[in-house]
């Protein structure tokens, strides 16, 4: 995902510092920024008058496209179906020597991640390694990714 | 509705029951058929393992096809795309064009690079009739770069090869994520080989270009610098004892991967580099090579139509040059692309044009010079430069609903044939066009 920064955040927060969440309102974006806290966190943003900018925020931190699974979020405006991300994938890497090889999986492959319709898209998100609480952490696909459209969170 | 909307409507349907994420591709069964395979015919990449699926005669949901591919696709049915000729429009339109140009007599055939190769073959012989040039858009790159192959030795390699061998990958005012989307993940950097078994942990990547590009994250040694810096700069990876007068914090850091490497890979576009530049690049593959310790192989990335080399190839069958038929415009003196489009102007009269590329802004590159000549545009889509006294005839697109063989980056044949589901709505082929024309005009 691209770099978001604090002020962006702040920028559609309330700024009143009315403290109902317990800190000051660019502590909030701060806790935003490390995703310690949600949009939903703030109660001032549930009015009626902040509901758009509420809208905002769950779209820039892309709370509305995040698999709970994996921790995953795509930004489909930076994608550009490169495939890195299949590449690097080391799940894809043991288990598919094609895919390992450069190649695109194939229709009826078993894989985490494939490029669809130009968009990397999440195919089976519980072979993912993530999604294991044994694996070892891995963030190869966001790492990689030349154009920062993936963010794992 | 146009394709794109259609699979944007399809996909938006899809994931509005879904706030977790992506939706997983085989939730997605709404398709008429079991998928297909083609080869994408959208750059020179030729990837050959795309999978596509079909909804009414529409292609409806793609696997690995990247946004170049993509757009390509979706250029089938898009809006600004000019509605076939019935058969009366289309006989006057051939009448029309064969009277301009054998009354133009000589006729410039610009810009078939983006065609089958028997489309390639047939737009030779017609400038052969018409006693004109025969160029692809790209002549003067590959003019200076053919030169140079020629005249110092080149030494090249497939690209399976690459991806099996290459240690240090160097892009020299090039970006494949700009042009060729999968290059790096199918071939030069994350690809895995056979002596490159973890991919791009094995590789060295580096860039130079004159500004930030799209690859620049993914790159250990990245060079911003101006194109009159080029030559210090390869003076200095060819002579590290040696290099004086130029500085820079990734220097060091490429010349030891450059040391430490077996096999090193240079894709560069000849377009964006200098005529020193290229002397300098080819000279210091030929030392490297000479050495023995190691193999340096150049090649070109050319932002150009994607079968460049399919026309490279009949070039040399025809002409013993891969760069397209020459006139008397040219001579062997260097000299400005303004002066070299400024003296064909001169020497034609007329133009058959063939614009390549998918973007509007690459659709009509025609210099100044020559728009005032009478043209006959092979063109799928409208344009705004297109005259009232043009003769344009809109034809199937290449790859996509005609069939055709192109060649890949480094010589490797793909028959790609047309895409099965999308509708032939009356276009004609560029083949029997050009042989049409032909008939007529000569």
């Amino acid at each position: 995902m691209s770099r978001k920064s604090i002020y962006e955040l702040y920028e559609f927060l309330p700024k009143t510092n009315c403290g109902e969440c317990g800190m000051s309102c660019m502590a909030f974006a701060g806790y935003l920024l490390a995703r310690d806290l949600r949009p939903s966190d703030c109660p001032v943003l549930d009015e009626p008058e902040h509901k758009e900018n509420k809208c905002r925020l769950v779209e820039i931190l892309g709370e509305g496209r995040k698999n709970e699974l994996t921790g995953l979020i795509v930004d489909d405006h930076l994608c550009i179906g490169c495939g890195a991300c299949v590449n690097v994938c080391p799940v894809h890497g043991a288990n598919n020597r094609e895919v390992a090889l450069g190649k695109g999986p194939r229709a009826g492959d078993v894989t985490v991640i494939q490029i669809v319709n130009a968009r990397v898209r999440l195919v089976h998100p519980e072979l993912c390694n993530r999604a294991i609480p044994s694996a070892p952490p891995c963030k190869a696909c966001a790492d990689y990714c030349p154009t920062d459209a993936m963010e794992l969170v | 509705m146009s394709i794109e909307k259609f699979i944007r409507a399809s996909m938006e349907d899809e994931e509005q029951g879904d706030t977790q994420g992506s939706a997983p591709a085989e939730a997605f069964t709404d398709f008429d058929t079991e998928h297909h395979s083609m080869v994408c015919p959208g750059c020179s990449c030729l990837c050959d393992d795309i999978s596509y699926y079909v909804k009414e005669g529409q292609v409806v949901r793609t696997l690995n096809l990247c946004e170049v591919g993509w757009k390509r696709i979706c250029t089938v049915s898009e809006e600004d795309r000019l509605p076939p000729p019935s058969p009366s429009l289309l006989a006057e339109s051939l009448h029309s064009a064969a009277s301009v140009l054998r009354s133009h007599r000589p006729v410039l055939v610009l810009g078939a690079d983006s065609l089958g190769e028997s489309a390639i073959r047939a737009t030779y012989e017609l400038a052969m009739e018409l006693e004109g040039p025969w160029l692809p858009w790209a002549f003067m790159g590959l003019r200076r770069f053919f030169e140079r192959a020629e005249r110092f030795g080149w030494a090249t390699a497939l690209l399976d090869h690459v991806r099996d061998h290459a240690e240090s990958v160097i892009f020299w005012r090039a970006d494949p994520l700009e042009t060729h989307h999968r290059h790096l993940s199918r071939y030069s950097f994350f690809a895995r080989g056979r002596f490159t078994e973890r991919g791009n942990l094995d590789r060295n990547l580096a860039a130079v270009a004159s500004e930030k590009t799209v690859i620049e994250p993914l790159c250990k040694q990245f060079f911003q610098l101006p194109v009159d810096r080029d030559v210090a700069l390869i003076g200095a990876l060819a002579h590290p004892q040696g290099a004086e007068g130029f500085d820079h914090r990734d220097l060091p850091a490429l010349v030891r991967a450059i040391q430490g490497s077996s096999y090193v890979a240079l894709f560069l576009d000849p377009e964006k580099v200098g005529d020193e530049t290229l002397d300098a690049l080819f000279e210091w593959s030929v030392k490297v090579n000479n050495e023995g310790r190691k193999r340096m192989v150049i090649l070109p990335l050319w932002a150009a139509g994607s079968n460049i080399e399919g026309f490279c190839r009949v070039s040399l069958e025809k002409n013993a040059t891969p760069w397209g038929k020459d006139f008397r415009a040219f001579s062997n003196t260097v000299r400005s692309a303004d002066r070299v489009w400024g003296d064909l102007a001169e020497t034609v009269k007329s133009v058959l044009v063939i614009p390549s590329g998918i973007e509007p802004s690459h659709r009509d590159r025609l210099p100044g010079c020559l728009r005032d000549k009478p043209r006959v545009v092979i063109d799928p889509f409208k344009q705004a430069q297109h005259r009232n006294d043009d003769v344009v005839i809109p034809t199937a697109l290449p790859g996509l609903e005609s069939d055709g063989m192109f060649f890949r980056a480094d010589g490797i044949p793909f028959e790609v044939r047309g895409v099965e589901a999308i509708t032939q709505q009356g276009y004609p082929t560029v083949d029997d066009v050009l042989a049409n024309i032909m008939t007529e005009a000569c």
